[in-house]
């Protein structure tokens, strides 16, 4: 029976991945059109997407507002040079860098004092009242994190990105970004009075 | 949070509101429509294009002047060293143990020849 289970889970994690490299596949193609100068490729990006350069852009400059902004951003610039996007090979992995940087721009440029929103950095997508107290309980937490930190969480274990893709991402060494989730994580679990 | 291993367990990071889709499109399609600036204006408008540009400018003017300036005298590689009137031969170009057959006589057997 263990096998059985063991294999039941090695074809559950090739159908992932065969699942991402189509979806990633698909991505290509859409910013291929986009380059192409079919500027109705935009629509299904932004489906395609949106919702993790939202996330990228909310963890990292921990404001809602500001990381509707960072898509935005992000999408004029795709917009505006298009030719920009054709022939890119990791067509996922451009656009969350493409995220990261406009959130470290919004982030830099803001002015200090203005108080962030406190839209939640996760939601239960049931409505068990202890799952919601849980993500409140979670943001609070992770508002305590360096912003750096935060986003690798995010990049990590969300975006399900390898700490190499991570460091490609966020423009840092491959171990300092396996760092800065570690810590990240040490200190969430610290904090939840957790022993690893 | 329940989980240990796993504390985002259940938790899904928030979604970008509906209404942002609209709006990001809309912003997209009249940054599209919109035609790229000219090479003045868009060194009207940025600061770092016209700091790149400024630089630009001073490396080719230093360019030219250093071009159109007179070419500077070869410097005359010395032959031979001469201190205390001691005048030892040039370079001759060869090797030591091309050398070692003139030497032999002088040095004798000082010079271990090499099998290679």
């Amino acid at each position: 029976m263990a096998s059985i289970g063991v294999l039941d889970m090695r074809v559950l994690a090739l159908g992932e991945r065969v699942e991402r490299d189509l979806r990633e596949a698909e991505l290509t193609a859409l910013l291929d059109r986009l380059a192409g100068g079919d500027p109705d490729a935009l629509g299904p990006i932004y489906d395609a997407c949106a919702s993790e350069i939202y996330a990228i852009a909310h963890w990292r400059t921990s404001s809602a507002s500001d990381a509707a902004d960072c898509v935005q951003d992000v999408f004029v610039k795709l917009a505006s040079s298009p030719a920009l996007a054709g022939g890119i090979r990791h067509a996922r992995r451009y656009l969350l860098t493409m995220a990261h940087r406009a959130a470290v721009d919004r982030a830099r440029t803001r002015r200090p004092g203005i108080s962030l929103d406190d839209v939640p950095f996760l939601a239960a997508p049931s409505l068990d009242p202890d799952r919601v107290l849980d993500a409140s309980r979670a943001t609070e937490i992770l508002h305590e994190l360096p912003e750096a930190q935060r986003e690798a969480i995010y990049l990590h274990h969300f975006a399900e990105l390898t700490f190499r893709d991570l460091a490609r991402v966020t423009g840092v060494p491959t171990f300092t970004a396996a760092s800065r989730y570690r810590l990240g994580m040490a200190r969430l679990r610290k904090r939840l009075g957790q022993k690893r | 949070m329940n989980d240990v291993r796993d504390p985002w367990a259940g938790l899904n990071p928030v979604r970008p509101p509906a209404a942002l889709r609209a709006r990001v499109l809309l912003a997209a399609r009249e940054a599209a429509a919109r035609p790229l600036p000219g090479l003045f204006e868009a060194l009207y408008r940025d600061r770092v294009l016209r700091a790149c540009a400024a630089g630009l400018a001073a490396l080719a003017i230093a360019n030219a002047l250093v071009a159109s300036g007179a070419t500077p005298a070869p410097i005359a590689r010395p032959t031979a060293f001469a201190a205390d009137d001691a005048h030892p031969p040039g370079e001759s170009g060869l090797t030591a143990t091309e050398q070692s057959d003139d030497l032999a006589p002088v040095l004798g057997d000082a010079i271990p020849r090499s099998r290679g």
